[in-house]
């Protein structure tokens, strides 16, 4: 049977897919590479520890710290984000 | 990472009580192979280093990256002049005794707020002024050089040796180069033309002036060199989630 025959039930069960017994096997030649090429296909950006350094949430945080240490405050800036693999 | 090397991590946490932000997301620049393969990058070295005080007041200021071992002193000198600021604070002058902090000064040396300015300024004019020289003078108006101390601290010196590939320490070392002779004299011009500022109000100065990227520009300022000049003959381009 080819596709095309199939074409006015595909219209009217949109879910129903042939269940033929080359089509399935073809997905299972394809089904490793497809998860052999995911990794690349898709890149996300990780979360990642932000170093060893300690970090306190944000600028008003870490000078109410230094009211208390006397310590001066240490202010990073960056485009992205310091906990993310991409920054 | 920098902030990921154990000497650095420690000094920072000892030294300073140390926040980040995030000015913006980070561009990101995609290759896409064409076979599915997709290759993902961020653009580096967009970053600055603020020290303030506890109010919040910017005395120092780092933009963009720099060795291991620079930036360790820059965090050094970053707490000597801290402790500068504090003595100046708690110092009491007595009127009529009070003689001024640097010769030559025209400050009230009675005015605690002045001598604490003054003493920040003096270490900004004097990094300012080595702006282009082939070796920056090495000036620090709040450090005395104590020789048997830098003895004990080369072993940690040569600890922040980068431990990167060549290629890259090469790259990092010009760009520090490049750092001291241009970027580090400008950004005390600006810490100067904005004494004791908050970092919110210098952000996009320090972005704009020191690391040539306009925050208020979608495309930070790189449309014309990427896109070839589309955007000067078709209009600024929406970004992609508003079209």
């Amino acid at each position: 049977m080819h596709l095309h025959t199939l074409a006015p039930f595909a219209l009217s069960f949109p879910l129903a897919l042939p269940q033929d017994s080359s089509f399935l096997s073809k997905r299972e030649v394809e089904l490793p590479v497809e998860r052999a090429l995911a990794p690349l296909a898709a890149p996300s950006n990780r979360p990642v520890a932000p170093g060893l350094v300690t970090w306190h949430a944000d600028l008003a945080a870490a000078c109410a710290a230094a009211e208390r240490s006397g310590k001066p405050v240490l202010l990073f800036q960056l485009l992205g984000r310091l906990d993310e693999e991409l920054c | 990472m920098l902030f990921s090397h154990p000497e650095i991590a420690a000094r920072m946490t000892q030294g300073f009580e140390c926040a980040w932000e995030s000015v913006r997301p980070a561009p990101r620049a995609t290759i896409d192979f064409g076979d599915g393969r997709v290759l993902e990058r961020t653009l580096h070295g967009n970053v600055a280093t603020y020290f303030c005080t506890s109010r919040g007041e910017v005395y120092d200021l780092l933009p963009g990256l720099a060795e291991p071992r620079e930036f360790a002193r820059r965090l050094d000198q970053a707490v000597r002049l801290a402790r500068g600021l504090s003595q100046e604070a708690g110092r009491v002058v007595e009127p009529g005794r009070a003689r001024p902090a640097f010769p030559g000064s025209a400050i009230d040396p009675g005015d605690p707020r002045a001598r604490r300015s003054s003493l920040v300024s003096a270490w900004h004019r004097s990094l300012a002024a080595t702006r282009g020289a082939p070796e920056p003078l090495e000036r620090d108006p709040v450090n005395i050089p104590d020789y048997s101390k830098m003895r004990v601290e080369r072993r940690i010196d040569l600890s922040l040796a980068p431990p990167l590939a060549a290629h890259d320490a090469e790259t990092l070392r010009l760009d520090s180069l490049h750092n001291r002779r241009e970027r580090y004299p400008l950004a005390s011009e600006l810490w100067l033309a904005h004494p004791f500022a908050r970092p919110a109000d210098i952000t996009r100065a320090v972005y704009r002036t020191l690391l040539g990227v306009d925050l208020d520009d979608p495309f930070l300022g790189l449309a014309p060199d990427v896109l070839g000049g589309e955007v000067g003959r078709h209009g600024a381009l929406a970004p992609a989630s508003a079209q």
